[in-house]
């Protein structure tokens, strides 16, 4: 983690124009990022297409798709840094374009080559080995043009993870807001809590629907460990009544899929729910987060 | 390390529950060095929670290497040789390929009178994550030379619009990797077939068939309601006593007014043409069209397809679950296979041959639009695969009659017009079948004579 801290991984948003609405939700293309947060227990969920093999959906590659929650914790913690994009982006790549395209172009070129180059010492290299593996003292000269001719046909062009184009944007600095607005969007400030609470208690959380959830919490790495608990959406349990109905089918479903179906709640200090922003939960030591599990006792 | 020899011997037991199973990496890391990957790799085992020992943060580390390894080294691209260039162009937010080539062609894209291909976004992007397609963007207008500025996924996920289209993405491309051949509704410029004599819907949508529907429906319950308790209420005790159960369960179905399900071609154009123009909120408009794998797949004039796809981002705040009117107006636009309806047993055709001729393209019944374009585009001579596949479909011919009994249960269960609801939930998917089932109408009861005559 203190890694991480020294260098935050970047955490990409789109914003509107006026960076008023969050366009996307939070991403990350970057591989190295995705193992290095992974090891302090934030997972995502990856969704694009391994090109490896490109007709399943078990095993996907970049992006990365993170939880508000997730996004929000690495921030708090200062693992991570958001890269505020604002949008329309096409119509910013085509402004770059218009100025810039010959010098992009140029730039790409001298990229592509250069991996070429790369590519082609690395095949001749290989190429001699496999012939002196064989006993047979390779000629470069001779059928040189030949060989060449086929590794240059099979020279590989990359379509790559990471933006380079994006680079040539003027970032905007990040305050609070942006936070606010991904919360506002996509989730709410109790259910944050409730995944810092966990998250502190060691565990690891993913996405929940699939369970009748909010999340569902792994005691470890989800590729090694069975999950735990379905957490339900926070409960502002003073207030809020629990349905009976859920109660039954939430308890009913966990206990099939063997989980603890867990009810969250945050119990308001003094402070006002408004009063909410990134300088407070960072200081907070006044919410008072309480879970409570049911499980379906199958008793008489 | 005996654990881990347990571990890997073991073998993987499918009972198991999706989440259950671990994603086993090192399986798929191997592929790298390999060529191709012809089979799915089996997936490995979890456990129950970590228990601080040395040999468990093994296995999780080298789960981890795996899992890694195997992103690091799964390049996206192309070798030159068969590298297909594509065109991001900003202004209509579509690609084109100057010079197209490939399968995917077959039920992807649409081309100009030049050769040039066009992609839909989704396409685009989709095609270009699996490697298929090499992305580049290029600003102004297509004919001024292109320029080789590559972009890379981040790039492209930039450019979606929003968070609505990003998730109808998903999904696209979940169903793409799956093998269906998937359309987007707002963005088809094919001629698609609908099961409804004319497309141009607002134009038949004008005042008459609603204030049809509002005087006929008014009747329908006053009459029930005005009928029933006059007459039946002070009668029930007597009927009791003396005509026995049936006939008082089945006034009473008189008496519980319930939506009558469509189930006839006729119902299901009916309502349909009833439905108002209520707009529904835009993201709970049927997303996408998807058919099953198939050979002879047209892309310009498709069949019905087999499936419609609604997607709804649970997370999103300013969205909701669809409540009951809105799933009745996302039935009531839905245009797909009906697969529930019989094909009356008196119409000497096929399968194909019955849909065709009751499917519309462009207002004009199927077999008609596709024998017009026929003759203007020469047909190509089918494959033998093909000539086999209709054979096939034209030997299997002989119905199977099902009892009455067994075919109303059959009903009850699977019930009538039906759509996939993908519910999204930060990247994973979760796809449920939303049906219309008819248990008010339906009367199951045990009647002696029938079976007797049996």
């Amino acid at each position: 983690m203190d890694g991480l801290k020294q260098k935050p991984v970047e955490i990409k948003v789109f914003v509107s124009e006026d960076a008023n609405e969050v366009i996307l939700s939070p991403l990350i293309f970057d591989i190295a990022s995705i193992e290095a947060i992974r090891k302090i227990g934030i997972t995502g969920t990856l969704s694009g297409t391994l090109p490896l093999a490109t007709q399943q959906n078990l095993f996907l590659s970049v992006p990365l798709k993170l939880m508000v929650e997730e996004a929000i914790w690495l921030y708090i913690n200062g693992c991570a840094k958001f890269s505020v994009m604002n949008g329309p982006i096409s119509s910013r790549f085509s402004e770059l374009l218009d100025s810039q395209s010959e010098q992009l172009e140029q730039e790409s070129k001298l990229r592509l080559q250069k991996s070429f180059e790369l590519q082609k010492k690395y095949k001749q290299e290989q190429h001699i080995l496999k012939m002196k593996k064989l006993g047979i003292e390779s000629r470069i000269d001779k059928g040189a043009s030949e060989s060449n001719a086929l590794i240059e046909s099979s020279l590989f062009v990359r379509t790559s993870d990471t933006s380079d184009l994006m680079n040539h944007f003027s970032n905007q600095q990040i305050s609070g807001k942006i936070i606010n607005y991904l919360v506002a969007n996509y989730s709410s400030w109790d259910n944050y809590l409730l995944f810092q609470s966990l998250r502190e208690q060691n565990y690891i959380m993913s996405p929940g629907a699939r369970f009748g959830g909010k999340y569902i919490a792994y005691p470890g790495d989800p590729l090694n460990y069975h999950s735990h608990m379905t957490v339900r959406n926070a409960l502002d349990y003073y207030n809020e009544p629990i349905d009976m109905l859920e109660l039954a089918c939430g308890a009913r479903l966990g206990t099939t899929v063997k989980k603890l179906w867990v009810i969250g709640g945050v119990k308001h200090g003094n402070r006002e729910k408004s009063d909410r922003t990134v300088q407070n939960l960072l200081l907070n030591k006044e919410d008072d987060v309480s879970f409570f599990s049911v499980e379906w006792a199958g008793f008489g | 390390m005996s654990k881990v020899k347990q571990l890997e011997e073991e073998p993987v037991n499918s009972d198991l529950e999706e989440d259950e199973i671990a994603n086993d990496w090192s399986e798929i890391a191997k592929l790298s060095a390999t060529k191709y990957a012809a089979v799915l790799p089996k997936r490995g085992e979890k456990e129950y929670e970590p228990d601080g020992t040395n040999i468990q943060e093994l296995l999780v580390y080298r789960a981890r290497r795996a899992m890694f390894d195997a992103l690091t080294h799964s390049p996206r691209g192309a070798v030159l040789k068969s590298q297909i260039k594509a065109y991001y162009l900003p202004d209509i937010h579509k690609a084109i390929l100057p010079n197209p080539k490939g399968n995917f062609m077959q039920t992807m894209g649409y081309a100009d009178s030049s050769g040039a291909l066009y992609l839909q976004f989704y396409e685009f992007v989709y095609l270009a994550e699996r490697g298929t397609i090499t992305p580049y963007i290029h600003s102004g207008s297509i004919s001024v030379e292109y320029r080789d500025i590559p972009l890379s996924v981040e790039d492209m996920y930039a450019l979606f619009n929003s968070q609505n289209e990003l998730d109808n993405y998903s999904v696209y491309s979940h169903l793409k990797r799956l093998g269906f051949i998937v359309q987007a509704t707002d963005m088809s410029t094919s001629a698609k077939a609908s099961f409804f004599p004319t497309s141009v819907k607002k134009a038949r949508l004008n005042v008459t068939p609603q204030i049809y529907s509002h005087l006929t429906s008014f009747f329908k319950t006053h009459s029930l309601t005005f009928f029933n308790h006059i007459f039946y209420t002070p009668y029930i005790d007597a009927f009791k006593r003396n005509i026995g159960a049936i006939p008082l369960y089945k006034s009473l179905n008189k008496l519980i007014t319930c939506y009558d399900v469509p189930k006839t071609i006729e119902a299901i154009r009916k309502e349909h043409s009833t439905e108002r123009s209520r707009e529904t909120e835009q993201f709970l408009r049927i997303a996408f069209d998807v058919w099953k794998p198939q050979v002879n797949f047209k892309k310009k004039s498709p069949e019905l397809p087999d499936f419609q796809v609604v997607v709804y981002n649970k997370n999103i705040a300013s969205q909701h679950f669809p409540n009951y009117s809105d799933f009745k107006t996302i039935f009531n636009s839905l245009d797909y296979k009906f697969d529930f309806l019989k094909i009356p047993d008196d119409v000497d055709s096929n399968e194909v041959e019955w849909w065709d001729s009751n499917t519309y393209n462009e207002g004009i019944p199927r077999y008609m639009y596709l024998a017009s374009t026929k003759s203007k585009h020469s047909k190509k001579p089918s494959s033998q695969q093909d000539i086999k596949i209709e054979r096939k479909m034209k030997r299997q011919k002989p119905k199977k009659s099902i009892s009455p009994r067994l075919q109303q249960m059959r009903d009850l269960k699977n019930g009538y017009r039906s759509f996939l609801l993908a519910v999204m939930d930060n990247g994973i998917i979760s796809f449920v079948k939303i049906v219309e089932a008819d248990f008010g109408s339906q009367n199951v009861w045990y009647s002696p004579k029938q079976n007797k005559k049996k």
